[in-house]
């Protein structure tokens, strides 16, 4: 099929003219549960045993966000899909803390997925919306 | 109408202002929680109420995007937060907005994701 190589962001490799707006393909549909192990495993190797150092978290969180972002990259289902990966560090010293997502997509091909890690010093979770 | 390729058929009116975003986000937090004081009761609802919020306003626009509002709701306890994001999209047409508000007692962090359709 004639198309240039995509980009990260950029239309999908589609014959010329704008883009369809197809449903995509069951094999190319975002994972919910796949992209939920890739990121706990991400964490789990980042922060297992790790003890929160205001010096070096929000490093870790970025770090963290764009390795989970190239990890989901070489998901199958990635070229049709944009990808937001959020990462929320932070240290445990008894204060509550809530977090909520809301989203307003299309269900049939859109997706979250969503992992946490908490230790005794350091908690975290991160997620993915597929587009 | 003579489109920059790269706006993937957006015009420039289309494309969402920070500042507008940002105005709405504060509105729907200062609505959910004003100068209220933490409460650990109330913070489930406050922290929909705020989500909810900023959608409403955001599908009111009626602009060709898909949006994403994550909102972490802390108790000022001296804790270290910190947040970072990633992503793969249009630079030109897509964006995100991080609005951190704070009274007394609670520190509310929202993010604000836009993607064109």
């Amino acid at each position: 099929m004639p198309g240039e190589a995509g980009a990260p962001g950029a239309r999908p490799p589609f014959a010329e003219g704008p883009a369809p707006l197809a449903a995509p393909a069951h094999g190319e549909r975002f994972s919910a549960p796949r992209a939920k192990a890739l990121v706990g495993e991400v964490l789990r190797a980042r922060l297992g045993g790790a003890a929160y150092d205001a010096d070096s978290a929000s490093s870790w969180a970025r770090e963290i966000s764009e390795e989970i972002r190239e990890r989901l990259k070489a998901e199958p289902w990635a070229p049709r899909y944009k990808v937001v990966v959020q990462v929320v560090l932070g240290e445990q010293r008894g204060g509550a803390c809530k977090a909520v997502a809301r989203c307003f997509w299309d269900e049939q091909s859109d997706g979250v997925a969503q992992d946490s890690f908490a230790n005794v010093r350091c908690r975290r979770h991160a997620w993915k919306v597929g587009d | 109408m003579d489109n920059d390729p790269g706006l993937d058929q957006l015009t420039e009116d289309d494309l969402l202002d920070d500042a507008e975003v940002d105005t709405m986000v504060r509105e729907a937090i200062t609505a959910a929680i004003g100068d209220s004081p933490f409460l650990h009761a109330k913070v489930d609802a406050w922290a929909a109420n705020i989500v909810e919020g900023c959608l409403k306003r955001l599908a009111a626009l009626a602009k060709p995007f898909k949006y994403v509002v994550t909102c972490n709701l802390s108790q000022k306890a001296g804790a270290g937060l910190h947040a970072a994001s990633c992503t793969r999209w249009n630079d030109k047409t897509d964006g995100r907005l991080t609005v951190q508000w704070e009274n007394a007692t609670t520190l509310v962090l929202v993010a604000v994701y836009w993607l064109a359709i």
